[in-house]
């Protein structure tokens, strides 16, 4: 295991992709099965095997069809995450795994959580908590590499409504994402690109059912990009 | 609405059944959805008619890669749906054939059984011997066939690689895995359905490196590097169908 390449993905539901609900679920089995919590070691290594049903999913496995048994694949993303939630995370959840290599998309659920539940990020903390979220995790691991993958959104069910306010908004969330990239030397995925282009092709369902959560088809579309980036150079 | 239902009847619908290895989770994840819906106080999916918000859970498996691909590729084309069931024989089957297979009206069905008649006997006393999984997959595939006549037909042998699961009663695993995949090649010719041997892609894969864990997480479950093999060679016979 110490040989392998261990790639984290970290984010929110689009990263979770159904992670937190198995775990939730492998959890309760175990109690009730009156194994308790069990050891945590343990505990960590069982919760690792889950990886959700999204883009980390289908990374972990192409790479390890094409390239077995040479990387490690974990997931921590939690569902609802903003930036704030991401550094309040991020020793349990990121430096304390040591990862070679680790992948963030965040940024939606700042702009999102303002327009349903008051409690998003604004544009100017999502870059100061980010920038100082990456700072962090270099100065811990100064070896890491970062990919960041851009927040984008889509215009259906979940957002349009309120659409000018996501489109700009997420666009700021996006800008703070290049720039961050270009600071800290990271990979930088062009989602909002790659989603907007998809959709112009056939139609914003296709790629997005809500506008916000991909469809299968737009996490292979993710993944796909993703591994072209990774395994670039 | 009435647009998105005649767009969704166009779609060529794929259905996916069979075991732990089809269901991946799913039944969980939908059982979590159906507890929310309730919570929400929406009314639960009928059973045998396809339902958007359960029926967008495919799982974590070859079902979801193998979705994820094709839709990706072919935008708009497919409809995708796992039926899958973790523990089920080929019995299991055949007591859902109806809400979970006939009713949906599947265009394309793909089955992967057969490991669980083997290990559920070896463990549990509640197996299903090659003779009766030969009886009951024969007289499934012509309820099928006779519900549908036009339904194209994907058959996944069983397979078993050696690990923490299978070794235990390997010299009893082997011959029986085997005499449910020379059921499934004879049950194929007879209703003219199409074979994917499940077993050659993981004893190839295996060989290549000699470590069981790269393609499995226990000898019967696969690894997602496993689902994502099952997955290229599923999508690459359904393009012969």
């Amino acid at each position: 295991m110490a040989d392998k390449t261990r790639i984290l993905f970290t984010g929110d539901s689009i990263t979770d992709a159904d992670r937190t609900n198995l775990v939730r679920g492998m959890q309760e089995m175990m109690m009730k099965m009156g194994m308790g919590r069990g050891d945590p070691l343990q505990r960590e290594q069982r919760i690792n095997t889950i990886l959700g049903s999204g883009y980390p999913m289908l990374c972990a496995a192409q790479l390890g069809a094409d390239f077995p048994g040479k990387y490690e694949i974990i997931n921590r993303g939690i569902g609802g995450n903003r930036v704030v939630d991401l550094d309040a995370r991020v020793k349990t959840d990121c430096i304390n795994l040591e990862p070679d290599v680790v992948s963030i998309m965040i940024g939606i659920n700042d702009v999102w959580h303002e327009v349903n539940f008051k409690n998003g990020v604004s544009a100017a903390k999502f870059e100061r908590v980010y920038d100082s979220m990456l700072a962090e995790i270099k100065e811990a691991l100064p070896n890491v590499k970062f990919i960041l993958i851009e927040p984008y959104v889509l215009k259906a069910g979940a957002t349009e409504e309120q659409w000018e306010y996501f489109e700009t908004e997420t666009e700021l969330r996006r800008q703070t994402t290049v720039k961050l990239a270009e600071k800290y030397g990271a990979k930088l995925l062009p989602a909002q690109k790659l989603f907007s282009e998809a959709a112009a092709k056939t139609c914003a369902t296709d790629w997005s059912a809500d506008g916000v959560h991909p469809t299968p088809a737009g996490h292979w579309m993710l993944a796909k990009a993703w591994l072209e980036l990774f395994l670039a150079d | 609405m009435k647009g998105n239902k005649i767009d969704m009847a166009d779609k060529i619908r794929i259905l996916f059944t069979g075991d732990s290895i089809t269901d991946t989770s799913r039944t969980e994840l939908v059982e979590g959805m159906t507890k929310m819906m309730a919570a929400m106080g929406e009314r639960p999916g009928m059973p045998g008619v396809a339902n958007p918000r359960t029926d967008r859970i495919l799982g974590a498996g070859y079902v979801a890669v193998a979705a994820s691909i094709l839709t990706c590729e072919e935008p708009g084309k497919y409809e995708i749906l796992n039926r899958g069931i973790a523990g089920n024989r080929i019995v299991d089957l055949d007591a859902r054939i109806k809400n979970d297979c006939i009713n949906l009206k599947p265009d394309v069905l793909s089955i992967l059984v057969g490991i669980n008649g083997v290990a559920h006997d070896a463990v549990l006393q509640n197996g299903v011997d090659a003779e009766k999984f030969e009886r009951v997959y024969d007289s499934w595939l012509t309820e099928i066939k006779k519900a549908l006549p036009d339904i194209k037909i994907i058959m996944m042998t069983p397979y078993l690689l050696r690990g923490p699961v299978s070794e235990q009663h390997w010299d009893y695993f082997v011959p029986q895995t085997a005499l449910r995949c020379e059921v499934i090649l004879r049950l194929a010719e007879k209703h003219g359905a199409t074979v994917i041997d499940t077993q050659k892609i993981f004893t190839d894969a295996y060989e290549q490196t000699g470590n069981v864990f790269d393609w499995t997480q226990d000898g019967v479950h696969p690894s997602p590097a496993g689902h994502m093999l099952m997955a290229r060679k599923w999508i690459e016979t359904f393009k012969t169908l």
